[in-house]
C-alpha cells in the first residue's frame, strides 16, 4: 500500500508515528511516476494488513494525507490503483 | 587569579542565555560533523536526517507548550522574525492590531508600519490590565499581541484573560513568550493563544539565529517569504502543508539540533523549577538593593528580571561604572512604550536578568558592585 503526502515532513512524521505506537515498519519514499501529479511530492509504502493502523495513526495525529494506493506488480511492471 | 582579572559576571540572560547545556553544543557538533544534510531535499539519508531534527525539535517544543500540533511549529532565526511573520502574515488592508505599551519594539515597528495600531496602556509597574487590553480592541482588530513578561521590568501579563478578550472583540490572540518561554509552564490551550513566538536562544537554551511561531490555524496565515520547500515543487504556488508553508529556504538544521537539545534540557529540568531559581535570585537581590540608599526599582516581583537605577546616575553611566566584567543592560531594551510606563523614560533603567546558571554568589557579587557605587556616587 501507498498513501501520498505533500510534504516529506508529513511523511516522517506518518512513518516515526507508525514506528513508534503500533511497531510498523514503513518506508519512505519518492511518489512514483505513475501517480505523481508533479515533482517532488513523497509517499509511504507499508504492508496492506497495516492498513487500518496505518489510517488510524493518520487520523490521531490529523495528518495532512493525499490519496490511498494499493500497488501490485503485474507483467508491465507495478501497477497503483487508487483506494478510498 | 592574577592581579587584575576578574570573572565576567554574566547577567544578561534576557538578552541571551549565554551558557547553554553542553548537550545542545554536542548536538550542533555532531550535526555538522556528522550529516550536514539539507533536510526536505530528497530521499538520501543526510536529508532525512534533517527531516527528523525538525520533527523531533517540533515535538519536543509541542510537549514544553501543551500544542496538539507540532506540525504548526514553525522555525524561525529569531523571536523578531517570527512575531513580523504572525503580524504581516495576519494583517489586510484595513485591519487594526492591538498591542500594549509593554511590548518589544519586535511587535510594536511592524504594527506601527501598517498604521492601524493601539497600544494599551500599562500602570507604573508595567501591568496591562484586561480592562485596558479592552479599550485597545475594535470591530476591526483582526490581531492583538501581548508580550507574556515584559522584556524591560519582568512583570507578567495575565495573557489568558488578555487572550479571552481578543476572542471575545473577534480578534486573534498573539502571545510574545520571548521572556517566558521555558522559564514559566505555559500551555497554549489552557492560556488561549492563537499563535505564540519565542526566540530559541534564551529561557530555550538554544543556539542564537533560532526561533519558532506556533500556528494553530495556519490557513489563516500568509507567508511572508515563498520559495522552495522540497515539496510540490512542479507548482508555482506556496504549498499549504505544514510547516513547508513557512518553511521556505534551507532551514538553519545545525541550530535547530541545539534548539532541540536545548528544549530537552528545559523539558528535564522543569520550566517551572527553572523560572522558581531565577526568581529566587532576583528577589534575594532586590531585597539587597532596597536596603541601600538612593536606589529605585521598577517593575513586579514576578521573574529573574530586575531593573533599577541609581539616583543621580543616568542608567547608561550605571553600566559603565560597574566595569565591562559585569555584563547587564542598560537603556531602553528596544520597549520605548514600557519605559514611559514605567516612568525611566529619561534615561531608560538597569536590567539584571538572572538565568538558570546564575548563582547567590553572583547576586552577592553584583549587589557588593552597586552598594560601592552608591557609596561613592555620594561622596562624589
Amino acid at each position: 500500500m501507498l498513501v501520498t503526502t505533500g510534504s516529506i515532513t508529513t511523511a516522517s512524521r506518518l512513518s516515526r508515528a507508525l514506528a513508534r505506537d503500533m511497531n510498523i515498519a514503513a518506508r519512505v519514499i519518492q511518489t512514483p511516476a505513475q501517480i505523481k501529479t508533479g515533482g517532488c511530492t513523497y509517499a509511504v509504502r507499508y504492508g496492506e494488513s497495516y492498513d487500518a493502523a496505518v489510517r488510524s495513526i493518520i487520523q490521531r495525529y490529523k495528518l495532512p494525507v493525499r490519496k490511498f494506493y494499493r500497488e501490485r506488480l503485474d507483467a508491465a511492471g507495478r501497477v497503483y490503483n487508487a483506494v478510498p | 587569579m592574577p592581579p587584575g582579572v576578574s570573572i565576567m559576571l554574566y547577567l544578561d540572560n534576557a538578552a541571551t542565555t549565554r551558557r547553554k547545556p553542553a548537550r545542545v553544543y554536542g548536538a550542533m557538533l555532531r550535526y555538522a560533523l556528522f550529516s550536514g544534510g539539507n533536510a526536505g531535499r530528497g530521499l538520501n539519508k543526510l536529508s532525512l536526517s534533517g527531516v527528523r531534527v525538525i520533527i523531533e525539535a517540533q515535538e519536543a517544543a509541542a510537549e514544553l507548550f501543551d500544542i496538539p500540533t507540532p506540525e504548526n511549529i514553525v522555525f524561525t532565526q529569531n523571536a523578531t522574525h517570527a512575531l513580523n511573520l504572525a503580524i504581516l502574515g495576519t494583517l489586510k488592508k484595513g485591519d487594526h492590531i492591538a498591542v500594549t505599551e509593554m511590548d518589544h519594539n519586535s511587535v510594536l515597528r511592524p504594527a506601527a508600519r501598517f498604521g492601524s495600531y493601539t497600544a494599551a496602556k500599562a500602570d507604573k509597574n508595567g501591568y496591562v490590565s484586561p480592562l485596558s487590553f479592552r479599550r485597545a480592541l475594535k470591530s476591526t482588530t483582526a490581531l492583538a499581541v501581548s508580550t507574556h513578561i515584559s522584556n524591560v521590568c519582568g512583570t507578567k501579563e495575565p495573557a489568558a484573560k488578555l487572550a479571552r478578550s481578543a476572542h471575545s472583540a473577534g480578534a486573534r490572540f498573539l502571545l510574545d513568550a520571548s521572556q517566558s518561554a521555558g522559564t514559566c509552564d505555559i500551555s497554549v490551550r489552557r492560556l488561549g493563544c492563537d499563535m505564540l513566538a519565542c526566540p530559541g536562544h534564551k529561557g530555550l537554551m538554544g543556539p542564537m539565529g533560532t526561533g519558532l511561531l506556533y500556528i494553530k490555524e495556519p490557513d489563516a496565515l500568509r507567508p511572508v517569504i515563498c520559495g522552495g520547500t522540497g515539496s510540490e515543487s512542479e507548482s508555482l504556488a506556496q504549498p499549504v502543508t505544514m510547516p513547508d508553508k513557512f518553511h521556505s529556504g534551507t532551514q538553519n538544521i545545525p541550530a535547530i539540533a541545539g534548539l532541540r537539545e536545548g528544549i530537552r534540557f528545559v523539558l528535564g529540568e522543569g520550566a517551572e523549577n527553572i523560572g522558581r531559581h531565577e526568581r529566587m535570585l532576583a528577589d534575594a537581590l532586590r531585597e539587597r538593593l532596597m536596603d541601600m540608599d538612593g536606589i529605585k526599582l521598577y517593575g513586579s516581583p514576578d521573574t529573574g528580571i530586575v531593573l533599577f537605577n541609581i539616583d543621580g546616575l543616568d542608567s547608561a553611566e550605571t553600566a559603565e561604572a560597574l566595569g565591562e566584567d559585569i555584563i547587564i543592560r542598560a537603556g531602553y531594551h528596544c520597549a520605548p512604550l514600557a519605559h514611559r510606563a514605567l516612568g525611566t523614560q529619561n534615561g531608560g533603567g538597569v536590567r539584571v536578568s538572572f538565568g538558570y546558571f546564575n548563582t547567590q554568589n553572583d547576586v552577592k557579587r553584583f549587589a557588593d558592585a552597586v552598594y560601592m557605587l552608591t557609596k561613592y556616587t555620594k561622596q562624589h
